[in-house]
């Protein structure tokens, strides 16, 4: 909210500089966002926080003024001349649904000239950003930025049968506001009608056909305390936020009705040379208490980290108008300004004696106290695991948005029914929440790629959602890898070897190592410990090809923060590498032979793939694989006659279980 | 010796003269492999040489044999040579001219994202205090994200968060202080918990607004926990991540599930407090909330309030890496140029 330092002073005359003043204010809590001179004022623009509604108006900041810099409060005097209501100009205020409209109070001034405000009212006005209308209503708007009670004025000829009801209105009752937009009000609405029908959105704005003119002569003001919820409902309901809805959420004060309706009056008979009348409406719950409130010294002192004593919080106390006294046990006995509504429980005291004691004057200490055991968290050390391969071996980690859209997705060959929709989404490349992390890693590619590099090599852990139950929406942990281009840095005296599904499994292969996890191919999709996963292989512009291996994560936690690596001794004796080329089908899996030799000797401590080709040499249907098996034992140097053993019993069972033949044979 | 063993000589003779005199003509790698084919290959003449050896007279074959021997090492050094003058074709390699200052091959280096990097730094520091890590989920209920925090409903504190709905019943979480729930739910005090985490606001995208951004959350909680160690775990926060000259200072504010509650300011990375164009002037920026975990919050998780204390406080990740590494634009991080990546 912005405020006028001229007006600010006519309640409290603080001889502080403004930009002093400004510091001590967002100490207290009411942050200074600008500080703008404008001729011979200062426009302090405030962020209230939502439980300050107090603050709200002049004399609510002028009173955090006067705490903060001792200088005394006046506030503004209501002088009110009243002329009993001559019975034509009687209105007949009905208050039916009390529950949402706890209090009303209303005044009549009739005899006015509605026209333009003096310069005195304009300058306030247009000093903190509200346009001056006429003298009326400008009135109306000074008193609620004033004193904090949002007001309006109805025409009262355009009352028809003198009456105002605040009641819930009609399902579909119809209502043309003072904007000009007509609304088909909901029976949550509450309602001020005439005798026909509705006239004003309670809280929230006017209607057009009760709206003051230049022909006004006579207007009804009203002085209302309306349910917070309520009138956050009905403005929400129409997209509407006004002056007076924006008070009303916060809270306001429902003791200063009257006097704010006083006031609004007083003060266009002032300006517009009307005539007062009373007594004033004044319909609902007039006498407001309230709760006393237990404040001990002691626990105030604990959770401020303070040590004052209960003398000092009662200064304080005092100094911001709260009804201190002392019971039998040294504790003090608090009663808040009406105004203070956001101050109930004794929690609420103490943060206004830390607060108006100074956060800064608050001792730092380091917390004492137990320290709970440390516990090791198997998601933090699986990322950290994942991270160091993945950067080990040279890829980027990147953070990509959790939201798409499903024209991306249909362009990754993704259905946008497995996506979960966003409900309310900002933009509309956000309309969905990601199914996978691969097609926003493929954008950084192109991204990159277009930008000149030869090389993109990226990760990134991440969730993914898909729609669950009962509409629920289940999250999956991922890691995704894309390599595109060059998987090397270039380097002038050699090629660069080329991304390509070998190079992205070795990566999997590689975290299958780091976390002592099992991995298992079936065609394009693989089985990391208890996680699964797949690559994919995409057109990527402008690399020609991108290929991606994407997995679960969650299913490894427990696997960094725990492996179940056992150290194997060392042999302290010479291995034997013996070399095989066999000829199997083609459909046969290397990984089947591998793990056959693997199995075939105890002897065997290493089974390598180290060529394979088809073609040339081979009948139709076969390939060559060239493996290569290391032999070692752990008590003896093995002879050349054990390793060959060895290896004759691998041919055997190779041609056993695969129909192998050796190749040079 | 033979007629036969004399021609087996001459051949090796001859075979040597041969392949010096076809060694002056290889010029390139492909000439060179050529060359390996004709002369050291499998059907080469040394192949065929080696095999009539066994054809020769029992005595003569010493003598033979070590002809042959000589001339295939002398071949195999004719190659290798011929490889080292032809291979290092490249300039700068010759090992007698050795430019030392050209560009040695690059080790592939990854690189961890700069929010990554933040992250790590703002656990180690947490994790020396005795902080625990936990998670919470990314889609929340309203109870998690806001009633269980205190949240009035129908109230404009719910303004701020600019809540993205699943829908009626889930909700993209506005903070990781659900995840404070969950932990307070499932275990009893005392407690020192961080959580990071994902999070989502209905924010347009401009330089200072994403819709995703991360934050780290912090709870304790024990019997005597004040305003004051609150401040003191920040301020001593801030020197660990920002540098011990780093001033801090503690705003009034307000949170639903805190009270007292404050924003946490530092004196400006930039100008030291003097006010310039990254604090807006005010010396000042702000780089958490904070403030003592509020009655009604240990009420809904079955706390005694009476019996405990605790403070909790959360800052955005990005937020505390842009005012450390000077980013002025949020949309970087999630944009993975690796103009910006790699600087980290």
């Amino acid at each position: 909210m912005k405020y006028s330092l001229k007006w600010l002073r006519d309640y409290c005359p603080a001889n502080v500089p403004a930009d002093k003043l400004a510091q001590q204010l967002t100490m207290a809590g009411l942050e200074v966002e600008s500080l703008v001179r404008v001729g011979d004022d200062v426009v302090l623009d405030v962020e209230v926080v939502p439980v300050r509604s107090d603050c709200l108006s002049m004399v609510g900041l002028a009173r955090e003024i006067s705490f903060l810099t001792g200088a005394p409060l006046t506030l503004p005097p209501v002088l009110i001349k009243e002329v009993r209501i001559p019975k034509e100009f009687s209105v007949d205020v009905d208050l039916v649904d009390r529950d949402l409209c706890p209090r009303y109070s209303a005044r009549i001034v009739t005899d006015l000239r509605a026209g333009a405000s003096p310069p005195w009212l304009a300058e306030r006005l247009e000093a903190v950003g509200v346009r001056s209308l006429n003298n009326v209503v400008d009135i109306t708007n000074f008193v609620n930025l004033e004193m904090g009670q949002p007001l309006h004025a109805f025409d009262l000829a355009k009352l028809r049968g003198r009456k105002l009801v605040i009641r819930r209105a009609a399902a579909g009752e119809k209502l043309v506001l003072i904007d000009g937009q007509e609304l088909a009000l909901s029976p949550e609405d509450l309602v001020i009608a005439d005798a026909e029908g509705a006239v004003a959105l309670a809280g929230v704005m006017g209607g057009r056909d009760s709206e003051v003119s230049s022909s006004t002569e006579a207007v009804v003001i009203e002085s209302a305390h309306f349910d917070p919820v309520s009138v956050r409902r009905t403005a929400r309901r129409y997209g509407l936020s006004t002056e007076s809805s924006y008070r009303f959420e916060r809270g306001t004060d429902p003791t200063a009705t009257l006097e704010a309706a006083d006031r609004a009056a007083a003060l266009i008979a002032e300006v517009a040379g009307g005539t007062v009348l009373g007594p004033p409406a004044d319909k609902g719950q007039t006498e407001w208490s309230r709760p006393a409130i237990v404040l001990r010294p002691a626990r105030a002192n604990m959770l401020l980290g303070t040590s004052l004593t209960g003398e000092d919080m009662a200064v304080l106390l005092r100094r911001l108008y709260f009804d201190v006294g002392l019971d039998r046990m040294e504790n003090l006995i608090i009663s808040a300004p009406p105004y203070r509504r956001d101050v109930c429980a004794e929690i609420d005291v103490v943060e206004e004696v830390g607060r108006a004691y100074g956060y800064d004057d608050v001792e730092a200490t380091l917390p004492g106290g137990r320290m709970p055991a440390p516990a090791r968290v198997p998601r933090e050390e699986l990322e950290r695991a994942a991270r160091e391969v993945l950067t080990a071996a040279g890829f980027a980690e990147v953070y990509t948005p959790s939201f798409t859209d499903p024209e991306k997705l249909a362009a990754y060959g993704l259905d946008a029914a497995t996506a979960v929709p966003v409900a309310n989404p900002t933009v509309s490349q956000f309309s969905h929440l990601r199914p996978a992390l691969w097609p926003a890693l493929a954008e950084v590619a192109t991204r990159n790629g277009r930008l000149g590099a030869p090389s993109v090599l990226v990760f990134e852990l991440g969730t993914v959602f898909e729609p669950g139950e009962d509409g629920r929406v289940v999250e999956r942990p991922r890691l995704a890898a894309l390599a595109a281009g060059e998987a090397a840095p270039r380097h002038w005296s050699r090629p660069p070897p080329r991304a390509d599904f070998f190079f992205v499994k070795g990566i999997v292969e590689a975290l299958a190592r780091a976390l002592d996890a099992s991995l298992t191919w079936r065609g394009e999709s693989f089985s990391l410990g208890d996680g699964e996963g797949k690559y994919v292989r995409l057109p990527l512009e402008p690399f020609g090809e991108g290929h991606v291996v994407e997995m679960d994560v969650a299913p490894l936690y427990g696997r960094a923060a725990a492996p179940s690596r056992r150290y194997h001794p060392i042999s302290r004796f010479p291995s034997v590498v013996r070399d095989l080329a066999v000829v199997v089908d083609d459909g046969t899996a290397a990984a089947d032979v591998v793990a056959a030799l693997r199995d075939s000797s105890e002897l065997a401590r290493e089974v390598s793939v180290f060529d394979v080709f088809t073609g040339e040499g081979l009948p139709p249907g076969r390939k060559s694989l060239g493996i290569r098996i290391r032999y070692q034992a752990d008590d003896r140097t093995l002879t050349d006659e054990e390793a060959n053993a060895a290896r004759q019993g691998a041919i055997e069972i190779l041609t056993e279980r695969f129909g192998a033949t050796l190749r040079s044979q | 010796m033979t007629e036969d063993a004399k021609k087996f000589l001459a051949e090796v003779t001859a075979l040597k003269t041969a392949a010096e005199k076809a060694a002056t003509a290889v010029s390139d790698g492909k000439a060179l492999e050529r060359w390996r084919i004709e002369f050291l290959g499998r059907k080469s003449p040394l192949g065929r040489l080696s095999k009539s050896l066994t054809s020769l007279a029992e005595g003569d074959r010493p003598a033979a044999g070590k002809a042959l021997n000589e001339l295939r090492a002398d071949l195999k050094a004719e190659y290798e040579s011929l490889q080292k003058r032809l291979g290092p074709k490249k300039a700068g390699t010759d090992e007698a001219r050795l430019d030392y200052t050209l560009p040695g091959v690059q080790p592939p280096i990854g690189t961890l994202h700069p929010l990554t990097k933040t992250y790590y730094e703002i656990t180690a520091f947490f994790a020396s205090l005795g902080f625990n890590v936990a998670h919470g989920p990314e889609v929340e209920d309203e109870f998690h994200n806001f009633g269980a925090l205190n949240f009035p409903p129908d109230h404009p504190s719910r303004d701020a968060q600019d809540t993205l709905y699943v829908n009626d019943e889930w909700l993209l979480r506005t903070h990781t202080s659900p995840a404070q729930i969950r932990v307070m739910l499932e275990q009893r005090p005392p407690l020192r918990v961080i959580v990071p985490g994902r999070c989502f606001r209905a924010d347009a995208v401009d330089a200072s607004h994403y819709p995703v951004f991360h934050q780290v959350e912090g709870l304790l909680v024990d019997e005597n926990v004040s305003l004051g160690d609150l401040k003191g775990t920040l301020t001593a926060f801030a020197e660990y991540i920002f540098g011990p000259d780093t001033k801090m200072r503690f705003r009034p504010h307000f949170f639903p599930f805190t009270e007292p509650s404050a924003e946490v300011d530092i004196s400006c990375v930039v100008c030291g407090g003097e006010g310039c164009r990254t604090c807006g002037g005010k010396g000042w920026l702000e780089i958490a909330g904070a403030g003592m975990v509020h009655p009604n919050v240990f009420r809904n998780v079955g706390y005694d309030p009476e019996q405990w204390a605790g403070y909790a406080f959360g800052m955005g990740v990005e937020r505390i890496a842009m005012l450390k590494y000077g980013i002025d634009d949020i949309r970087l991080f999630y944009e993975n140029d690796f103009a910006f990546l790699k600087q980290f």
